[in-house]
């Protein structure tokens, strides 16, 4: 997979230590690295632009004076990955208002994107999220490939909603049955995503099994156990649940 | 005047008035007592077994028992239960606790203090039992997580929520029966109330948070500043923004129709349910998951207890206690306190509906042979029913709300438990309110 033109965009306000980081993931990734600046002052605009020469002169930097006008030089150019910075929101505060870089990326469905979590510098630990309804042979491919030239440290998940499930299960079996027909499910999951993985990647690779509504579930394990980064893919299910309940970074990949 | 031929006590030719007033009577006290022996019998089958009998033997008709039900009360629940669960499911309980924690810093007494606070100001402007519908889960979830008993936390909620929704036309349903018969403004509510119901939970607040002070309730448990702030980040489970969003702003509504219920003819109960109806739709949860969490006990304990109370509606029993009310009311002044005082114990007894309902109907009988204002009069019972039901745990549907959502997280509340700590406050609150009403009418007239 090709990522050598990646896109970092910043809205309103440069998160520097965000910058240092999409330019050691553009790097790892094969570098090709172009900022694009939304809605800055003209004064803001050009010390950054100062400060960004300073630091690599070879770096294309583009500016627009609206996100929707941003927006269209991202249609246009197709970036290999779109990096912005998500802002720390707290949930309460979240759930009126919509970050700039949700706003952002909402509606771009046909490229690989990157939310720094704000002020992150690092990104050692990755979790990749299968979904057993859209995964696909692609992803699981793009998703190892970005992960492992990414970091050391990664691992596949799948969230089996088990309450959902047992609840479809027993509106038309009996009790006893519905529950063996749930361990049998659970297993055929399982089993499914586990050659997936093998076939995708063509090794063996242990797959990490939860339970739980995995746009809440997912998101609270990658956040309590440490990852830096939550993968998705992009036609998944509740998509914008998935970004706006991590408080990590997280990468929407294509499918 | 003989009752439903066609019922065994029409059968056993049993059926004349005076036997069914009577039966009625015994059949609310037979309930009652095996609801107050809640160690031998569960009280949602004993309101059931009194309801129900009370139609299966024909002191009330099918048709009676079912009219008795307050539908608008049920729907209510029903509805906010609804929506509630679903900002349940969504983590906001629990982010809001975790905020409600990290505020209070894990002290019991800033705790109680902030959540008897908010509760009064909410129920002033909400119904009673959406305010404990929303404030009891955080309240379970802090006080276990710091290892202090959530029972007296609990009641001292309730008790504040009942206090706060005296205050306005719209705060506790008495009130809107209230402004609605004796054609009274929010802002008639505003000036005749609103500033004793201040006074009235400021000294409340310090009777119930001096009670546990003295059994030592608001000792911290959890004293380490590291251990409190490693509490609060446990607090944050998962959460569901774009779940909470839909949820929140379907709250929102449907707050904002119940200011507006008056304007468009519609019952609470009817915005609720209609709201929670588009919420289900909307959010795409599975209906089955947020059922679960609806309290059926609570409400099947109403069920039971409406047509209990109804029984005695029907048999003319609180026709005749308003009647004797009515007689014993001779001037204002004292009418006060009889009226108020009185309407303070019935409404700890019996639901406070159907009581304010027949009294709101002889004081409007009143109002047109007696020789004084009667207004005085409307304002005690305003003050007597609502306060009144702090007196037990059957007094109000707040009451009954919190002893449900408390039972299901593993807190059952005692009847005793609730009178012990109703009782006190309930006796200080009404007698400060009457009080404070008497004051006003002696020194600027009646």
């Amino acid at each position: 997979m090709d990522f050598s033109r990646n896109v970092f965009i910043q809205i309103e306000n440069f998160n520097w230590k965000n910058f240092a980081l999409a330019k050691e993931i553009s790097k790892k990734l094969g570098n090709g690295l172009y900022v694009v600046l939304v809605g800055f002052e003209k004064e803001e605009e050009n010390k950054i632009k100062k400060r960004l020469n300073e630091i690599e002169t070879t770096l294309h930097i583009n500016v627009f004076s609206s996100i929707g006008e941003a927006k269209t030089f991202i249609q246009d150019f197709k970036p290999t990955l779109v990096m912005v910075t998500q802002e720390k929101v707290n949930p309460l505060v979240h759930v009126f208002k919509l970050t700039e870089a949700e706003k952002f990326v909402k509606g771009l469905n046909d490229f690989n994107i990157l939310l720094l979590w704000e002020d992150s510098q690092k990104i050692e630990k990755i979790l990749i999220n299968l979904d057993y309804d859209t995964v696909t042979e692609t992803y699981i491919k793009l998703a190892y490939e970005f992960s492992s030239k990414v970091s050391k440290e990664f691992d596949f998940v799948y969230s089996f909603y088990e309450s959902f499930y047992e609840n479809k299960l027993k509106k038309t079996h009996a009790d006893e049955e519905a529950k063996k027909l749930l361990i049998e499910m659970f297993e055929e999951h399982v089993q499914t995503l586990e050659e997936k993985l093998k076939e995708a990647i063509g090794k063996e690779i242990s797959l990490k099994v939860i339970k739980g509504d995995p746009k809440k579930e997912v998101p609270y394990y990658s956040r309590t156990h440490n990852y830096d980064l939550l993968v998705i893919n992009q036609s998944i299910d509740d998509k914008e649940s998935y970004i706006e309940n991590t408080e990590n970074s997280i990468a929407i990949l294509l499918d | 005047m003989e009752h439903n031929a066609h019922s065994i006590l029409g059968l056993l030719g049993l059926n004349s008035h005076e036997f069914i007033y009577w039966l009625s009577i015994v059949l609310f006290i037979g309930t009652y007592a095996m609801i107050v022996l809640e160690k031998v019998f569960h009280r949602v089958p004993a309101a059931l077994l009194g309801g129900f009998l009370a139609v299966f033997i024909g002191v009330v008709t099918p048709k009676q028992a079912w009219e008795s039900i307050d539908h608008n009360t049920i729907f209510l629940l029903i509805g906010m239960m609804i929506i509630v669960s679903v900002l349940i499911e969504s983590g906001f309980f629990s982010i809001l606790s975790s905020l409600a924690l990290k505020l209070t810093k894990g002290n019991p007494f800033k705790i109680l203090l902030t959540f008897t606070m908010l509760t009064a100001f909410l129920s002033a402007f909400l119904d009673n039992v959406t305010t404990v519908l929303f404030m009891v889960p955080i309240l379970i979830s802090i006080t276990s997580k710091l290892k202090l008993q959530p029972v007296p936390y609990i009641i001292a909620t309730v008790l504040a929520s009942n206090i706060g929704g005296t205050a306005t036309l719209i705060g506790d349903p008495p009130n809107i029966i209230i402004g609605s018969l004796g054609h009274f403004t929010f802002m008639d509510f505003i000036v005749n109330v609103a500033p004793i119901v201040i006074i009235t939970h400021i000294i409340g607040t310090i009777v119930f948070i001096g009670m546990m002070k003295m059994k030592g309730l608001l000792e911290p448990q959890v004293k380490d500043p590291k251990e409190i702030e490693k509490i609060v980040e446990e607090q944050r489970i998962e959460f569901d923004v774009v779940l909470m969003r839909k949820g929140l702003i379907i709250f929102g509504i449907t707050i904002i129709l119940f200011f507006l219920h008056h304007i468009l003819h519609l019952e609470a109960g009817t915005i609720a349910l209609f709201m929670a109806s588009i919420l289900l739709l909307w959010s795409k949860e599975d209906p089955e998951k947020i059922f679960e969490r609806v309290e059926w006990t609570t409400l099947m304990f109403f069920l039971g207890l409406f047509i209990v109370i109804g029984a005695l509606e029907h048999s003319g029993v609180f026709e005749d206690v308003a009647h004797f009310v009515a007689g014993i009311l001779t001037d204002p002044m004292s009418g006060i306190l009889i009226l108020g005082g009185l309407s303070a114990v019935i409404s700890g007894i019996v639901d406070n509906i159907p009581f304010t309902m027949a009294m709101s109907y002889v004081l409007l009988d009143l109002a047109k042979t007696a020789t004084f204002n009667v207004e005085p009069l409307w304002w005690a019972l305003a003050l007597g029913a609502c306060l009144g039901g702090n007196l037990t745990i059957i007094g109000a549907s707040a009451n009954v709300v919190a002893a449900g959502l408390a039972e299901r997280e593993g807190y059952p509340i005692k009847f005793f438990d609730f009178v012990k700590q109703g009782t006190p406050v309930t006796i200080v609150t009404v007698v400060v309110a009457l009080g404070l009403l008497y004051l006003k009418y002696l020194i600027f007239g009646v």
